[in-house]
């Protein structure tokens, strides 16, 4: 596990969820999934709420609606922007992942920081996951009903590079072992260039093993086992900087990550792959999330993901060199 | 480090690792994906490879793991340069250079979406085409260069069309050219993400790049005669209106350069081109080649055998070439032999036991002499167990074998799955070079699996390299290669964890269908749709689920007789991939067929433990059967819990 003590982890974690409220004035982006934990917002009491709602409704992977039924498209910076609305300097936006899909809240995160909005994130932490009943190798756990399949999170396609050659592949693993196979068919990496990252310590500190038992084909088959890297759970700075060393230690310039696993390391994987110099193309499959795929709610997170990027003193700088050739995901203007 | 066989045969003798590292190095690699370069030094030409050598278009159709990929990436110059052994002064005589572009699914889904109507993807999406595959004419350029030490160039004329259709302005020559070309890609692609803000500003006509370029440089002095090759792998991959962009290249490419196009049985889903009057026809536009037709058995067999030795070789230098052959380490045994092993003692006994109280000793003492295996037969014949029954079968046996040939001939194989029904261990041989042959079914990926995993559990088992491995080592190897691809399914496709259960239900049917064989047809292990569902969505359904299946490699269709006013689904007979057979215990001859209705196959999916019972029932056979060893992993699934 990289050592982290020179790192900021910039995160505000609440053990209970209704010790959070949003600051006053601010902007709060969300959506509902049919999980419990996405639904943490009705703990806060309309009387005390002193911030803006924005909810998300009807997402796929090329829209969502708000709650007057108006369509917003995410190839659309100017619609992302219209959803969000006028924002003031310093005005804070929480764009609470938690209920979202990645298509959406990525894109969001992407054109918000584009615009050097100050953004938190806000993450809840299942209690359990739901297990499955019927158990096919690499199953251990009913999480999602299907997959839509391979396409590109919008906003973040990567055509420039047609090479299939020296790639790194950094498979972030989750305990759908399925899924990851069905990453790596379309992937295709090469045996020797594999570095999966599994969260741990994980929400629980057993998913650690059940996210080995998960994946232990493809572990086995080639022999990634011997090349895993570790990362918290629910840290997407810790990922964030674990890609970043991994990426500089190795000599390719294009780095593929799958998008398996929790949607912290998702983050951190999206803000790595605004920043960095490589190629990086993210690779998901869009599950569709079983409503039924975890149970109660456990900590809440708030990331400060702007404070990454904040221009008076930067940890890490939003890489939009219209004159880079390898950095292209942010707007150039 | 050297010693005899028993058959005075000099060879090496090696440690278990390192013979399992070996080994692992030879066989263990089995997708061209994972080869890397290596897949230049072990590739094989097939008996159709000078068939794609051809100025024209060619698709060439086969499932996974037929050797697609490894063909193509043969034909590309990186491959034709290692089969020449790297010699440089070589290259620029060759009469094509090829290309190897693989479909890239999370590059091509880019290019879709509601929100832009499909006429501005078509324009978009061609105009990505004309940008990649003169990307890849220039990433060769560079290659030809760094190899042959030729500098190309062009004159301005040629040099200024080529920008004219490509919409760069002027550049002074052909490097200044491949780099304006990936500043154009860029911006490409910053304007595919923010497509309804920012569309692309200059769009290329389909394929006006690539036809001036080629024909630019097949002009010049350093192409002349020359032809270039596009080998487009995982066509499959395209969206259905790229499929079509796809095809009207295909047919108008100018004789400069061909495609070469590798794709799954029904992965390619559309014919017609972007002219609404045409189609892309065989072979008046391209040739067909289906792996699966020019691989017949013996085709197979001889390929097969050829890319096992040399494998084999490359790691085992020193061993004699006879020692190499599969027919030689791949031990079988004759139906005969297998039911003697299958057999046990006790049951012979208690059947002679049975038998004595019938005959007289005279008779009884002829009848001991019959195999213990064929014994079995004769019971197995005989309604009932009925010793009066066995008696005359035995008798008949005695006095003129060939008199029960008809019976040998249908029943003898169905007979041994019913040997060692509920018993746990073995319940079948799956062994032999023939039969590992008819379990990858024309497939060469299944087949090296299956040998390296046979080789792996001989040798973990203390086996000697090259020694004879055993019935059940072989048949232990084909069971775990079985459930290793069922375990696969899964992962192949976006309907993947539906294919994994309609196989885990087919299964189970055809495993108690054969276990429960007497008194039954022998070998049923097809089926077909005989009546198609009256809802529309169910028929869709079916139709999908069953491409699907077909395309990954779950099931295998063929021509079935076709019906008046029959749906698609009717069409073709179905059977599991043999592959699965041995993880199953069923038949891997293709054999019987029996009927199932269009909405069964929706519920052996969605329902499995009552529609199994159901499909069962209808042919008088109970699924009460315990589950054989290898399916207890699944025990849930099939109690429907």
């Amino acid at each position: 596990m990289l050592d982290n003590k020179a790192h900021p982890i910039l995160t505000t974690t609440y053990e209970l969820t209704q010790d959070f409220l949003p600051e006053k004035n601010s902007i709060y982006i969300f959506g509902r999934s049919g999980e419990e934990r996405s639904r943490h917002i009705d703990l806060f009491s309309p009387t005390t709420a002193e911030f803006e709602y924005r909810e998300i409704f009807a997402e796929n992977l090329y829209s969502f609606k708000s709650d007057d039924d108006k369509e917003f498209f995410l190839r659309s910076e100017k619609s992302i922007l219209e959803f969000i609305g006028v924002v003031y300097p310093r005005q804070i936006i929480y764009i609470d992942i938690t209920g979202l899909t990645h298509s959406v809240w990525a894109r969001i995160i992407q054109i918000s920081l584009n615009q050097k909005y100050n953004i938190k994130v806000v993450y809840v932490e299942p209690d359990q996951y739901s297990r499955s009943t019927a158990p096919v190798e690499g199953q251990i756990y009913d999480l999602s009903d299907k997959i839509q399949g391979i396409a590109p999170l919008t906003g973040f396609a990567t055509i420039t590079d047609s090479s299939e050659n020296d790639f790194q592949f950094i498979p972030l693993l989750g305990f759908e072992g399925t899924r990851l196979r069905y990453i790596t068919e379309q992937v295709q990496p090469n045996n020797e260039n594999i570095i999966p990252i599994i969260g741990t310590p994980g929400f629980k500190p057993w998913y650690v093993f059940e996210s080995y038992v998960g994946n232990s084909k493809f572990l086995i088959e080639t022999d990634a086992w011997q090349h895993v890297r570790y990362a918290p759970a629910n840290c997407p700075f810790s990922c964030f900087y674990l890609l970043d060393e991994i990426a500089k230690s190795r000599t390719s310039d294009r780095i593929k990550i799958g998008l398996i696993g929790t949607k912290p390391h998702a983050l951190g994987a999206v803000l790595f792959s605004l920043t960095s110099n490589k190629s990086i193309e993210l690779i998901h499959d869009h599950p569709v999330r079983k409503n039924s795929r975890s149970d109660g709610v456990a900590r809440l997170m708030v990331y400060h993901i702007s404070s990454l990027f904040d221009d008076l003193q930067p940890v890490y700088t939003v890489n939009n060199d219209v004159n880079n050739i390898k950095s292209t995901r942010l707007r150039k203007k | 480090m050297e010693a005899a066989d028993k058959r005075g045969r000099i060879i090496m003798n090696y440690t278990k690792e390192v013979a399992i590292t070996k080994i692992n190095k030879s066989l263990g690699l089995y997708k061209a994906e994972w080869l890397n370069e290596a897949v230049f030094e072990l590739f094989n030409e097939p008996v159709y490879f000078d068939e794609l050598k051809t100025h024209r278009p060619c698709i060439l159709i086969g499932g996974r793991g037929t050797g697609k990929t490894t063909v193509l990436r043969g034909l590309s110059y990186e491959g034709q340069y290692a089969s020449s052994l790297n010699k440089k002064a070589q290259v620029k005589e060759w009469p094509f250079y090829g290309m190897y572009y693989r479909v890239n699914t999370n590059r091509v889904t880019a290019f879709r979406g509601p929100e832009i109507d499909e006429a501005s993807w078509t324009r978009y999406f061609s105009h990505y085409i004309n940008l990649t595959f003169c990307k890849q004419i220039f990433d060769f350029l560079k290659w030809y260069k760094s190899v042959t030490s030729i500098e190309i160039f062009l004159d301005d004329f040629p040099l200024k069309k080529i920008c004219l259709s490509l919409g760069i302005p002027k550049v002074k020559n052909l490097e200044e050219l491949a780099e304006e070309l990936e500043y154009t890609i860029i911006e490409f692609e910053n304007s595919v993400n923010s497509i309804i803000d920012n569309p692309p500003k200059s769009l290329s006509a389909l394929a006006a790049p690539i036809d001036e370029l080629t024909k630019s440089l097949c002009s010049s002095p350093f192409f002349k005669g020359k032809q270039f090759y596009f080998l487009i792998d995982e066509f499959e991959n395209l969206e259905d209106y790229q499929q079509i962009i796809l095809n009207t290249v295909i047919k108008h490419a100018n004789t400069y350069y061909t495609f070469k196009v590798g794709v799954r049985e029904l992965g390619w889903r559309q014919r017609a081109t972007l002219n609404n009057n045409e189609l892309l026809i065989s072979p008046a536009d391209y040739a067909l080649i289906s792996i699966s037709e020019k691989l017949q058995k013996n085709n197979f067999e001889l390929f097969a055998k050829k890319i096992i030795c040399d494998r084999l070789k490359k790691e085992f230098i020193e061993v004699k070439d006879d020692i190499l052959e599969p027919t030689a380490f791949l031990k079988s045994v004759s139906e005969k032999e297998e039911s003697e092993l299958l057999t046990s003692a006790d049951e012979h006994q208690k059947t002679l036991q049975n038998i004595s109280a019938v005959v007289s000793k005279k008779e009884f003492d002829e009848i001991k002499k019959i195999d213990r295996g064929m014994l079995g037969f004769l019971k197995y014949l005989s309604p009932d167990d009925d010793s009066y029954a066995i008696k005359e079968y035995a008798i008949k046996y005695l006095k003129e074998s060939s008199s029960l040939r008809n019976e040998i001939n249908n029943h003898f194989h169905a007979y041994l799955f019913t040997l060692k029904k509920g018993k746990s261990g073995v319940r079948k041989f799956y062994c032999g070079w023939d039969v590992y042959l008819l379990l990858a079914n024309g497939n060469i990926r299944y087949l090296i699996e299956l040998v390296h995993a046979a080789f792996v559990n001989h040798l973990e088992n203390d086996g000697k390299i090259f020694e004879a491995i055993s019935p059940k080592i072989q048949t232990e190897a084909a069971t775990q290669i079985g459930k290793k691809n069922l375990s696969e399914l899964e992962g192949l496709s976006v309907d993947g964890a539906k294919l994994t259960k309609l196989v885990l239900s087919l299964g189970r049917i055809f495993q108690v269908m054969a276990s429960d064989g007497k008194g039954h047809s022998p070998e049923v292990n097809q089926f077909h749709i005989k009546s198609a569902s009256s809802e529309i969505e169910t028929n869709e359904a079916v139709k999908n689920i069953l491409k699907q299946a077909v395309m990954h490699l779950a099931l295998e269709r063929s021509q079935g007789s076709k019906l008046l006013h029959s749906q698609e689904t009717q069409e073709y007979d179905y059977r599991l991939h043999p592959i699965f057979a041995p993880f199953f215990n069923f038949s891997h001859r293709k054999k019987r067929k029996f009927p199932l209705e269009e909405v069964q196959i929706l519920n052996l999916i969605d329902s499995p433990a009552t529609t199994i019972k159901a499909v069962l029932k209808k042919r008088n056979i109970s699924d009460d059967e315990a589950l054989p060893d290898q399916l207890n992993l699944f025990g849930s699934f099939y109690a429907g819990q």
